[in-house]
């Protein structure tokens, strides 16, 4: 399990950094952040099913959500604004349902987009990347980015029915 | 504002339950190098392949090199192999934009046409590609280290090697467009190069795949021009650059115009006695003192007509252009049993666009070998009258030997009689910037006539109407005979064709 562990990490190093550093771009806190990742992978790979998704479907996740959840405790300490969080109490039957529609409506707009509006998109809203450094990645200014945001935010907007989705 | 932030709270929210695999898109994709290398496979694919349809063969490598510019730009500060690659396309993206608006200039067909020349620049241009390809191959493999230190599987190499082989057959088909092995070896090398070519695309595509999970580290460089400013910039120069060099440059220089000098005592003897024989006086205007000299003496001249009511559109004047051209032929009897024909044009309105002209004739192929040709341009330059002698080149003349088996039975009277195929004299000019009544000649003599007879052979003056892209040379054209598979075949010209009718009795 130990060498499992140590395989995966050589394979996927390089990927952790890479969606951490997105979300933290401080190297003491992407640092601190990854020692977390690291340590939860250890605990989760004995109850990692093959079935849900592929190791790196897996382990992304896991660094995202650690990623946010770091950042979320810097912003507290810091005295900023919470951002919004899931209630703690389960949602009752009506708002599953209106959830999992919800989530599929927009799955089907995602799929509507070309790929690489769809890509930027995860990117953003995903992968919570800096417009600065999604800029860089796809060759192009920040203007131009954000006028590419821009445009695919109206066209979610008119798929799912304007901003009351 | 604060509706934005809460839109985009929701989003980071809600795609919480829906990572990248629910909607087809791997982790794998998401990496710092994926937009800039696929740019230079997709580059290194549009500059490598040729597709001769549809102007496609110089709008790909155009769109290939501004795909590499832009890929090579996001690496450029990763590695100095990377750098290398940026700067190397940079200079050849400058020199697509010129090459692509010279190719619509006479200059660059020159240079074309001349094989020093063009195989200097064809080697400096693979020579800069394969640099290209070395650097690219080094820079990917120091950037995308795995995380136990290993380099990426080298598919890079024989994609090399494959994009050689591709460049080799090229060579060759150029050099010797049919291979002296016949038609199948020229098929062989075409099957070959598609081969090498698509399994070049192929080792690319592997070598795109080898790097999966692979350089997260590398360093992408902001840029202060958006891709689309990138884009807008090369098309835009490249479109103004073609403009003035289809209209201005697709025009070779016209001939170097003298002030007509007053004849020669000797030359306006010979000139009075072509205007009692009947030649009009402003056909005599054109000829120029070594031409008036050698009709001295004349015993007879006369214009051919047109007798045959089934030889069609053989109308001495015709529209073109949106001038007005009107040609004739003149037959002068010399002393001692020769006679000298003389093809005239003259331009009574110019037309609109002066690119390139081409007067070809065919001269009577049943009498003798057609010899001592000449040729001369007037014209009116504001006040003065100037000219400037035609160059004149032959085409035809073919000995049997240099004929295929199907033309030498085609031309057996012709070979039989003049012992190779007749000469057909043409020249290739322009007409003179800002010259009025342009008018012209080309002349040759032939030992002997045919009284009474049909005059074989045609007359054709040729006009571009309009610009054309790429340049084609219309001499050379005229030189080829200009076959079927010719590109100024199809070229946007009109044709005044006036056709030489019967040999004049000998009192003219």
């Amino acid at each position: 399990m130990a060498g499992d562990l140590e395989r995966l990490l050589d394979k996927y190093s390089g990927m952790m950094a890479y969606v951490v550093r997105g979300i933290l771009p401080q190297d003491q806190e992407a640092e601190e952040c990854l020692a977390e990742v690291r340590k939860k992978l250890a605990e989760g790979l004995p109850r990692y099913d093959p079935e849900k998704g592929s190791h790196a479907t897996w382990i992304t996740a896991v660094c995202r959500h650690a990623a946010i959840d770091h950042r979320r405790r810097l912003d507290r300490r810091q005295g900023e604004a919470l951002t919004e969080e899931l209630a703690d109490s389960a949602p009752g039957p009506e708002e599953q349902l209106l959830q999992r529609e919800r989530a599929e409506r927009l799955r089907d707009a995602l799929l509507a987009l070309p790929d690489g509006e769809r890509r930027l998109f995860y990117r953003k809203y995903y992968y919570l990347q800096s417009t600065a450094q999604l800029a860089a990645e796809l060759g192009t200014t920040e203007r131009a980015v954000e006028g590419k945001l821009y445009r695919i935010r109206k066209k979610l907007q008119r798929e799912l029915g304007g901003d009351r989705w | 504002m604060v509706r934005e932030q809460t839109w985009e709270q929701e989003m980071e929210r809600r795609l919480a339950g829906l990572p990248p695999e629910s909607v087809g898109e791997g982790p794998e994709g998401f990496t710092p190098w994926e937009t800039a290398v696929s740019r230079i496979l997709w580059g290194l694919v549009l500059t490598t392949f040729r597709l001769e349809v549809l102007y496609l063969q110089y709008l790909l490598p155009l769109v290939g090199t501004v795909e590499l510019y832009l890929g090579f730009r996001s690496l450029r500060r990763e590695n100095r192999w990377f750098f290398g690659c940026w700067v190397l396309t940079g200079i050849s993206l400058i020199l697509r934009i010129v090459g692509t608006a010279g190719q619509g200039t006479w200059l660059w067909s020159r240079l074309s046409g001349c094989p020093a020349a063009f195989w200097t620049v064809a080697a400096l241009s693979l020579a800069l590609e394969l640099l290209r390809l070395l650097l690219l191959r080094q820079g990917l493999r120091r950037a995308f280290p795995g995380g136990d230190g290993s380099r990426p599987r080298d598919w890079l190499a024989p994609g090399i090697a494959a994009w050689l082989g591709v460049a080799a057959l090229a060579a060759w088909g150029t050099a010797e467009p049919v291979p002296a092995g016949g038609s199948w070896v020229a098929y062989g090398r075409l099957f070959l190069a598609l081969g090498l070519f698509i399994a070049f695309f192929l080792l690319l595509r592997r070598q795109l795949l080898a790097l999966s999970l692979r350089g997260y580290q590398v360093t992408v460089s902001p840029v202060r021009l958006s891709s689309g400013g990138v884009w807008c910039l090369s098309l835009g120069l490249t479109l103004a650059l073609l403009l003035p060099a289809l209209l201005w440059g697709a025009r070779p220089p016209s001939p170097h115009g003298e002030k007509a000098a007053p004849l020669s005592a000797a030359a306006a003897e010979s000139r009075e006695n072509l205007l009692a024989l009947g030649l009009p006086a402003e056909l005599a205007d054109l000829l120029s003192e070594e031409d008036l000299i050698r009709c001295a003496g004349a015993e007879g001249a006369a214009q051919t007509n047109n007798p045959q009511p089934n030889h069609q559109a053989l109308s001495p004047r015709a529209e073109i252009g949106g001038g007005l051209l009107e040609g004739s032929t003149w037959v002068v009897a010399l002393p001692g049993g020769t006679v000298r024909f003389f093809h005239f044009f003259r331009w009574l309105e110019m037309p609109r666009l002066r690119l390139q002209e081409g007067f070809q004739v065919e001269p009577d192929n049943a009498v003798s070998l057609a010899e001592d040709f000449s040729g001369q341009l007037r014209w009116r330059q504001g006040e003065e009258w100037l000219t400037a002698p035609l160059e004149i080149r032959l085409a035809g003349g073919q000995e049997a030997e240099a004929l295929s088996e199907f033309d030498r039975w085609w031309y057996e009277s012709e070979l039989a009689h003049l012992g190779r195929l007749q000469w057909e004299p043409y020249a290739a000019f322009s007409l003179p910037a800002g010259g009025e009544e342009v008018g012209g000649y080309l002349a040759y003599t032939l030992q002997g006539s045919r009284t009474g007879s049909t005059v074989n052979g045609g007359v054709h003056y040729y006009h571009q109407s309009r610009p054309l892209y790429p340049y084609a040379d219309m001499g050379r054209w005229l030189a080829g005979r200009g076959g079927m598979g010719d590109l100024f075949a199809s070229a946007p010209y009109d044709r005044l064709m006036f056709q030489n009718g019967v040999w004049p009795q000998a009192d003219g």
